[in-house]
């Protein structure tokens, strides 16, 4: 390299080729050499070991930076060359022509969506852009954002990458935004708190307005608590409760029993005998069910004979103790008659909300853990029933935090899971994606991690860099990986050779800290 | 392709072109043979030195015979550091009716370093492209072969070719392939003379020289040292008490210590000293030493000249390290040169390139190319 010039992976160059066309390649690994063959020849210039004697010259030494070709750009149209590059060809830094059109922004087949600012270390700065069909279809779906908690910033990405889509669609798409964390996305109407000189300035580089989501377009929905009042944390102006009555989702006692093993399908049939036989509520014999209280009392015998037909059977005290352990003492499970007129069945709001330009922000964060998985899966099923009835037509964008809780990595997958596969695996055609949000990417079932065509990753731990997810990053990617700071991202996106460094501004919300 | 590489090409035809009319036998391989290095030159050189008389004069008196100069502080002076080197090829043997000659290639290489405080640089680096052919007078070749070929050289010449052709003149001392290598090393020192004729050594820049001043040229030049790493094993040294052949001498002189001040003779051009860069590991008395060559014509030493020559021994020991190990004269080579050296190699013509412009050659000669 020429003296003075410094360079660092990830930095874009670009070298003179046949025919005036010119190939554009990426730092990966930067080496230095010294003209010293071994350890020992540096012990003996250290006067044989001492610490303090300094060569009367310098040895010369050299540093290499090995690239990786990411595309040959021609002008004639022709394909692109695959020839290795010819010797002693000078190497530049590649300016924003080169890389736009190594990485493809000349070739989008829907919106340009502003992704993050490529810093140089000649102090150039790029935009990098995503085709949004390729991220919310039909040529590809779904992101995956993964990194350590909180210095990641991995939901602030999201959030920044969800309101750039928002802004450059003209906000011709709806987005379901799950808050599992305090009140961080409670407020994504109302104007940033935190938003820095440097991010202002990122923003106008990236041609996006530094404003919040507009209020007239979000909807809240927040977990009825204790009283009827909704039990979040710092809660918005605006709101509705969402709450469960047995007869919202007698359908859908799968959904709330998900997680309650039940290898001989035993808790299967009585799911199916509810919904099957449901008419204003349920009989087992004498026994008249319409609500949870109702259901949680129902004598195990009764059940064993209408269900089971037999006089004893092992599974009905075993699923009263579970339903009595799923829905007793929460709030969010209710009966008819207490339910105020600001609380709604979460599963029919959404279906009514389901419109272009509408933000649905569903607050989780104080449901208990075993029975956060059943809301995001109402949820995945209402959308799946819209789906079939031919009703959702508009592009979609569901984001879930912690995506690990919902769709982890197991043998067999829950019907929760299976609802988040189908979404990843169809979604592409239905452009539906999924804004996936996880600590550790090796513990969502990978299914839904592989079916994504951006993948993002801040800073992360060495002993899940070492994980199969991230087994095409090259050493080089992944030691950058661990040194990455806040308001860094390495992304990988479909249509590039290589994943890309990028900087990003703090979303332009207010946060909870 | 590049243009170096076609006007070279054309060059080679044009040589074939005059040999063309003789038969051309070529090295049996695929590449020519490149000529064996039979001993090692400095040595051989230094050995002449002593040929006839081998006790050297002291022109110092030094108790114990010697002097420490490794601590002695000194003006950084050794600025330019010069070496040559040269690879000889033996491309075939020529037959022009009943006189034949073996036909030598040899490309040679000067490279000059230049030190800038503690950084150093190419600053020089020569190169020629010569082919040997023996001299009319030594009746190996025609006249007429003689003159076409002085006067394809006279034209490689006129417009810079990279390509030269030297004859060699006299009687062949062993046998006609072993006097042209000797020629090619005579052209070698040519570069090398040329190369440090255009430097500009002064009083705070000097040139050293690898190996011994054993040109008549190289003494002409000011500022200068030569400073070489293999020497003759022959003299001895008469000393205030006592006479002592070289390994003793040296085996007494330790790690920054230099030997006293000596001349071949009475009113040589050239005094010269020993100084020891390394003792360990262990090793004969002659390595790890290096012998400086200095132009003294007097045959006393002023207070000054030996302070300039001790701060010269400081500096050049100062410049045992970095070390080049492993090298294989590692001990007694100092890393500026071991860079000009490295300079060098780099630039030599690849074995591919050399071996396909021997066949070129012989395909052009035997009308097979025009």
């Amino acid at each position: 390299m020429k003296e003075g010039v410094k360079i660092n992976p990830f930095d874009f160059v670009m070298v003179k080729h046949f025919d005036d066309s010119y190939t554009v390649g990426q730092v990966d690994e930067i080496n230095a050499y010294t003209d010293a063959p071994s350890h020992l020849t540096n012990y003996i210039s250290s006067n044989l070991g001492d610490p303090s004697s300094t060569p009367n010259v310098e040895r010369v030494q050299i540093m290499v930076a090995e690239a990786i070709v990411l595309a040959n750009i021609r002008n004639d149209n022709k394909a692109e060359l695959r020839m290795p590059v010819p010797s002693d060809q000078p190497v530049y830094f590649a300016d924003e022509d080169a890389v736009s059109k190594a990485l493809g922004f000349d070739r989008v087949l829907g919106e340009k969506i502003p992704a993050g600012l490529i810093e140089q270390s000649n102090g150039d700065k790029f935009v990098v852009y995503l085709d949004s069909h390729y991220i919310i279809g039909p040529e590809s779906a779904h992101v995956n954002i993964t990194g350590i908690s909180g210095l990641a910033a991995k939901t602030s990405y999201a959030m920044f990458l969800i309101n750039a889509l928002y802004q450059k669609l003209n906000g011709k798409l709806t987005i379901i935004i799950f808050n599992v964390k305090h009140s961080d996305l409670l407020h994504l109407h109302e104007d940033p708190n935190d938003l820095t000189d440097m991010d202002k300035d990122i923003y106008k580089k990236l041609g996006l307005e530094p404003k919040p989501f507009p209020q007239d377009k979000i909807n809240y929905y927040l977990p009825r608590g204790i009283g009827g009042r909704p039990d979040s944390d710092s809660p918005p102006n605006n709101y509705r409760l969402y709450a469960y009555t047995l007869s919202d989702i007698y359908a859908d006692l799968d959904l709330l029993l998900a997680e309650v093993p039940d290898p001989n399908f035993t808790l299967d049939a009585f799911v199916h005998y509810v919904r099957d036989n449901w008419e204003d509520g349920v009989r087992f014999e004498s026994h008249t069910v319409s609500n949870w209280d109702q259901l949680i009392r129902t004598p195990p015998e009764k059940i064993s004979r209408v269900v089971y037909g037999q006089s004893w059977h092992q599974t009905p005290p075993r699923l009263i103790r579970e339903l009595k352990r799923l829905t007793s003492n929460k709030p969010i499970f209710v009966d008819n008659r207490n339910r105020t007129n600001n609380e709604v069945y979460l599963g029919q709001a959404i279906k009514d909300d389901i419109k272009e330009n509408r933000i649905i922000v569903i607050d989780i964060y104080r449901i208990p853990s075993i029975n956060q998985p059943f809301i995001v899966g109402d949820v995945m099923r209402s959308i799946e029933d819209l789906y079939r009835e031919g009703l959702l037509t508009n592009p979609l964008i569901i984001f879930i935090d912690e995506l690990n809780t919902f769709a982890p990595n197991k043998e067999n997958p829950t019907v929760i899971t299976e609802h988040i596969i189908e979404i990843a695996r169809k979604g592409r055609s239905r452009r539906t994606a999924l804004f996936g949000v996880q600590q550790f990417k090796s513990e969502v079932h990978n299914q839904v991690w592989g079916n994504c065509s951006l993948h993002v990753i801040g800073k992360l731990g060495s002993a899940e860099l070492s994980t199969p997810p991230y087994r095409e990053l090259t050493q080089e990617a992944k030691n950058t990986v661990l040194g990455l700071q806040q308001g860094e991202m390495l992304i990988s996106f479909k249509n590039w050779r290589n994943p890309i460094k990028v900087v990003f501004p703090r979303p332009a919300y207010r946060r909870s800290f | 392709m590049t243009s170096l590489y076609n006007d070279q090409l054309s060059d080679i035809k044009s040589l074939g072109m005059t040999l063309r009319g003789g038969d051309f036998v070529t090295a049996p391989s695929e590449t020519p043979i490149e000529e064996e290095r039979r001993a090692d030159f400095d040595q051989v050189y230094d050995d002449q030195n002593f040929m006839n008389e081998n006790v050297c004069i002291c022109i110092e008196e030094l108790s114990n015979n010697k002097k420490y100069i490794g601590d002695i502080k000194y003006t950084q002076r050794l600025s330019y550091f010069l070496d040559g080197s040269l690879r000889t090829k033996y491309l075939g043997e020529y037959i022009e009716d009943d006189r034949s000659f073996p036909v030598l290639a040899t490309e040679v290489i000067s490279s000059v370093v230049k030190r800038e405080k503690r950084d150093l640089r190419l600053e020089k680096l020569n190169r020629k492209f010569v082919f040997i052919f023996p001299h009319k007078e030594i009746g190996l070749i025609s006249d007429t072969l003689f003159d076409k070929l002085n006067s394809l050289d006279s034209s490689w010449r006129s417009r810079n070719s990279t390509f030269y052709i030297e004859f060699l003149k006299g009687k062949p001392e062993r046998d006609i392939r072993y006097s042209m290598q000797g020629k090619a090393r005579d052209i070698m020192h040519k570069l090398e003379s040329e190369t440090a004729n255009h430097l500009t050594p002064n009083e705070s820049d000097w040139l050293v020289m690898d190996g011994a001043l054993r040109k008549e040229e190289f003494t002409k030049l000011e500022y200068t040292i030569g400073l070489a790493k293999s020497f003759s094993r022959k003299p001895s040294f008469k000393l205030s008490n006592s006479t002592l052949n070289i390994a003793r001498y040296l085996s007494q002189i330790k790690e920054g210590e230099r030997t006293a001040i000596f001349k071949t003779k009475a009113d040589e051009k050239i005094c010269f000293w020993y100084i020891r860069l390394r003792t360990h590991p262990p090793m004969e008395p002659l390595e790890g030493v290096v012998k400086v060559d200095y132009v003294h014509e007097k045959n006393e030493l002023t207070e000054e000249d030996i302070k300039l020559i001790d701060e010269l021994s400081s500096e050049i020991y100062a410049l045992r390290s970095p070390s080049v190990y492993p090298h294989p004269r590692w001990p007694s080579l100092i890393y500026p040169i071991r860079l000009a050296e490295e300079f060098m190699h780099t630039a030599f013509t690849n074995h591919e390139v050399i071996g396909y412009y021997g066949k070129i050659l012989a395909k052009t000669i035997r009308g097979e190319m025009s």
